[in-house]
């Protein structure tokens, strides 16, 4: 009938029918206004009669708004009255009744605070972890790169055959650059960023200088703040002539100048002319404080073999990663058959610049929040257990209400409306926590993950904390809306509430217990294993002693010296200088300290058994070290003997070489290599004759194998920065400012060195698995108190309404052991089914974090066997107090109640 | 005035208008006819709390009819002056008489 009428804007309309009274009351008021608006588009332009209709809005809506807030007596009375008219369902009247389902919510909440705080609190925990793990991995790895372009961004891989990678050489790099068309540009920067001492500033400053392509920054699409980037004849000048300063350095020594670019700094005593400055964001490779380009002539950038080159390509655009590949497949295959010696065996694999940088924090956080799922998973075991007690209280609520003529649909919506608000409050209290937890990660653990110190709750959190807290709902929601609407009306009013409270609800509530039980058992065998994991990666036999161990990097100005001979001199003269200081007890130094990286290394090979081809050379770190290393370092000497003065004479003859276990190992089976000749790949082959072997050391990873490694003598071929060991008599005295001061007086020119502990340095390089542990174990604590609660509620619930059978056994003669112990067996019935299922889920769960452990197995009896007793301990001492209440009970109170 | 219900002016108005409109005094209605035959222009949100108001002292009582076409389907709100109503609003006059008595020549003849 009313098709061709115009109708009122539909959204006023919506919004009036929200505000004014429900029912007919102001579903009457709507018709008014409709007809009249239908009224006024009859004599007038309907424009106005839209402005008419919005306008009413604003005139009724405060007004009944104000009224159903106040809630005033009057309008309630006449609320009520016209509400109980039957009349036909209307449209509005859903909508109407959700606004209603929630405010009774609301209602609810207010009238019950001891039950629904917990129940948001807890909610909030289970949210609130899980998101805090994800807004890490928000911001840490979801981000795109900070670059231009950043999905064309790719990193090449030198990659073999048996799966290892590798850096690639200039020379492949450059092969790549000409052979293929999938890149617009293909840069490179050298793997080990440099040392340089800046000198003719007021103080003379020792810097990071990344070496890198000409074309490196425009790869990346990085434009320079101030000045320009380098030109391709930079790179090929072979003369380092020019450098782009970063940002901070920029700020640190010109004070943020602008007028910067022209002028001249002196590096490593060579003239450098400024050209350009980088924003301060940009940090790439991590730490550079300046840039320098390559030079194709250095000796770094000559030879297949030297593999000193990372490599970074920006594809051209609509090429893909495949295509890419196939193209960099055929000139690697070039390469093999042009260099087999070095070669064969390696080619590129391209990954994105994204998954190099971000992948492997990526897959460290997926793990965490593989397992930091399970603290919501609890918590809503958790909270479904409180409702359902609630819902079991609630049934003769429920049956009047059924009584009265509400149906069943309507009630359980109510409910899941609570449940709905209730969510929303843990989302709010969740986020609360997120936003401590980010304060507290990047303040505590920065540097533990890339970018976690601008960690922040953004839009994708928000919708992630909101997605989190809806789908929660039916995990805790249903079981108890079930429950709580499934009453049999007759029987509940008869009876009365306090009857309805077994049956049910107890067993499910029961198997909600033994859920959370078997997931804290989980979380915890999690955390132990990570424990025990961290406790021997700390522990572990280093292979040297970090007790007491100073260490100090000390830089020589290279510039200065022509010959090897002229840096050992300095080398000697300071060795002397430290080792007259009070206190000093001993004294050594290698070229790269442990707990490092495993690199530099070189291929060697037995001089009998020479390798075939490339693919079958191994490769060994290399150490320059001097006489007094091992002794300082409490390295043992498992045979032979350690280097002397006299050992080498000229940097022209091959030198004696110390190797470690582990390359005896694999060089030399089952054979004694004392006095066998071990040939080094270095400017040419060296025959090195083995005078001693020493234990294992992890250069690298603690936590990683130990690799072959060799020693030469560092009078051979004396380095330009080295580290410099020592322990001091007695207690431990401060040597830093003598330490500083005798290198010093060598050459004024030594950057002043910082002197460090080893045990430091261990904990830094332990950071990341204490960082996981710690993490692990806190939620695993949180899951472990949750969890308790649970056991204790459900046995003081199970406890209170078997008080009438306790009365009457203890009536009878029963003894009062014989009650406590039925509330304790009961107990510790569901907290060893929890254990059981929670063993074989741990079980099955270990393989996640296989890549964690150290030392312990998965499946580490210990480990299960301690969580096992913690639990049953922590269960037992829950289920006592509602078993000591059982047996107190009084019978004749008991029996006078009924 | 006894103890009955007292009615403020727009309320004796409203009340009035009711009982002018006889079977159709509804919302909209008893706006035209306050607009129409006092010259009293009624905001929405002033007609529907006094006729709330009405109600609640008992003065009105509304039933509702089936939606009717061109509202929407919406129903209307149709009020009817309870006896007490009437009561009220005939104390209301007897009090406006004597207090008018002897003011004729104030106010003009009645």
């Amino acid at each position: 009938v009313s098709a061709r009428l115009p109708t009122p804007p539909r959204l006023a309309e919506a919004l009036l029918s929200r505000l004014l009274p429900p029912g007919k009351l102001g579903s009457a008021i709507l018709g008014d206004l409709h007809e009249s608006y239908l009224a006024r588009t009859a004599s007038g332009p309907s424009s106005k009669a839209t402005v008419w209709y919005w306008s009413q809005l604003l005139l009724l809506g405060p007004r009944f708004l104000v009224l159903r807030l106040t809630r005033k007596g009057l309008y309630r009375n006449l609320v009520r009255v016209h509400q109980n008219t039957p009349g036909p369902r209307r449209k509005g009247t859903i909508m109407n009744d959700a606004w209603m389902d929630v405010r009774f919510a609301a209602r609810a909440f207010f009238e019950h605070p001891g039950l629904f705080i917990p129940a948001a609190l807890v909610l909030g925990v289970g949210i609130g972890s899980i998101t805090v793990i994800f807004s890490v991995l928000n911001t840490s790895v979801l981000q795109p790169l900070p670059y231009d372009g950043p999905d064309e961004l790719v990193w090449l891989w030198g990659a073999s055959d048996r799966g290892e990678t590798n850096s690639i050489s200039y020379d492949d790099l450059a092969d790549y650059r000409d052979g293929t068309s999938a890149f617009e540009s293909l840069a490179g920067f050298m793997v080990f960023s440099d040392t340089r001492v800046l000198t003719g500033r007021e103080e003379t400053e020792q810097v990071v200088a990344g070496r890198v392509t000409a074309n490196f920054f425009s790869t990346l699409g990085v434009q320079p703040e101030v000045g320009r980037a380098f030109v391709t004849q930079e790179e090929e000048a072979g003369v380092e002539t020019v450098t782009v300063l970063s940002h901070a350095l920029w700020m640190r020594t010109f004070g943020g100048d602008p007028g910067v670019v022209g002028s001249v700094l002196s590096l490593d005593g060579q003239p450098v002319e400024i050209v350009g400055v980088m924003p301060d964001w940009f940090d790439y490779p991590a730490g550079s404080e300046l840039w320098v380009p390559i030079q194709q002539s250095a000796f770094y950038s000559q030879g297949r073999g030297n593999n000193n080159f990372y490599c970074v390509g920006r594809l051209r655009n609509g090429v893909s990663i495949q295509q890419a590949q196939a193209q960099t497949d055929a000139v690697a295959a070039q390469i093999a058959a042009g260099f087999p010696d070095v070669k064969a065996g390696w080619g590129i694999r391209i990954v994105s610049l994204h998954e190099r940088l971000f992948g492997p924090a990526r897959d460290v956080l997926l793990v965490l929040m593989g397992i930091v799922s399970l603290v919501p998973v609890v918590a809503c075991a958790n909270i479904a257990s409180i409702l359902l007690a609630r819902a079991s209280g609630r049934t003769t609520e429920m049956a009047s209400r059924m009584a009265l003529g509400a149906c069943r649909v309507r009630l359980a919506r109510q409910l899941l409306t609570e449940n709905l608000l209730l969510a929303l409050v843990g989302g709010v209290v969740g986020l609360g926590l997120v936003w401590a937890g980010g304060v507290a990660l990047s303040s505590l653990a920065p540097g533990a993950l890339p970018r976690i110190e601008s960690i922040r709750i953004d839009g994708t959190v928000l919708v992630f904390t909101l997605l989190t807290a809806l789908l929660m709902v039916p995990l805790f929601g249903v079981l108890p809306v079930l429950r709580a609407t499934d009453v049999n009306i007759s029987q509940e009013l008869k009876v009365g509430g306090d009857r309805g409270m077994s049956g049910g609800g107890s067993s499910f509530r029961s198997a909600l217990v033994v859920a959370q039980v078997a997931l804290s058992l989980m979380l915890l065998t999690a955390s132990g294993l990570l424990f025990r994991s961290y406790r021997n990666l700390h522990s572990q036999d280093l292979g040297f002693r970090t007790q007491g161990l100073f260490f100090a990097g000390v830089d020589l100005p290279g510039y200065k010296y022509d010959t090897y001979l002229e840096a050992q001199a300095d080398w000697e003269e300071i060795f002397r200088r430290l080792e007259e200081l009070p206190g000093m007890e001993t004294l050594g130094a290698v070229s790269r300290p442990p707990l490092t990286s495993r690199g530099p290394t070189n291929d060697v090979w037995a001089a009998e058994r020479p390798p075939a081809d490339a693919s079958s050379r191994d490769d060994a770190t290399r150490r320059f070290v001097t006489e007094g290393y091992f002794d300082v370092m409490g390295i043992p000497l498992i045979s032979g003997r350690r280097f002397e003065v006299g050992d080498v004479e000229s940097e022209e003859e091959d030198p004696p070489v110390i190797i470690n276990a582990a390359l005896a190992r694999q060089y030399f089976p089952g054979e004694d290599p004392l006095g066998r000749t071990l040939v080094l790949d270095y400017d040419v082959n060296r025959n090195l004759e083995i005078i001693g072997v020493v234990a294992d050391v992890k250069e690298g990873d603690p936590g990683s194998a130990a690799a072959p490694a060799f020693y030469l003598p560092n009078r051979w071929r004396p380095r330009l920065s080295m580290t410099v060991f020592f322990r001091t008599t007695g207690r431990t005295p401060d040597l830093t400012a003598a330490f500083q001061e005798a290198v010093r007086s060598v050459d004024p020119g030594i950057p002043s060195p910082t002197i460090r502990t080893m045990d430091g340095r261990l904990g830094e390089r332990l950071f990341q698995p204490r960082f996981r542990t710690t993490l692990v174990a806190l939620f695993s604590l949180v899951t472990l108190v949750l969890s308790a609660a649970g056991l204790y509620g459900v046995l003081a619930f199970f406890a209170r309404s078997r008080r009438r059978e306790m009365g009457i056994r203890l009536a009878l003669g029963a003894k009062r052991t014989r009650a406590a112990s039925l509330v304790f067996r009961r107990g510790m019935r569901l907290v060893a089914v929890g254990v059981l299922l929670g063993l074989a889920g741990a079980v099955a769960g270990a393989r996640l974090i296989q890549g964690w452990l150290f030392g312990v197995g998965a499946m580490d009896p210990f480990t299960l066997g301690g969580v096992t007793f913690f639990l049953l301990a922590v269960g037992s001492s829950s289920c006592l107090i509602p078993s000591l209440r059982a047996m107190r009970v009084n019978p004749v109170e008991v029996l006078k109640e009924e | 005035m006894g103890k009955g219900i007292y009615l403020g002016e727009l309320e004796q108005m409203m009340l009035m208008a009711i009982l002018q409109l006889e079977d159709d005094a509804y919302g909209l209605n008893i706006q035209r006819e306050l607009m129409e035959r006092a010259g009293r222009k009624v905001t929405p949100g002033a007609l529907y709390a006094t006729l709330d108001r009405l109600e609640g002292k008992g003065a009105v009582t509304s039933r509702f009819a089936d939606p009717a076409p061109g509202r929407g389907g919406k129903p209307k709100r149709y009020l009817t002056v309870t006896p007490e109503g009437i009561e009220a609003l005939q104390e209301a006059r007897s009090a406006w008489r004597s207090l008018a008595e002897g003011l004729e020549g104030v106010l003009g003849g009645l």
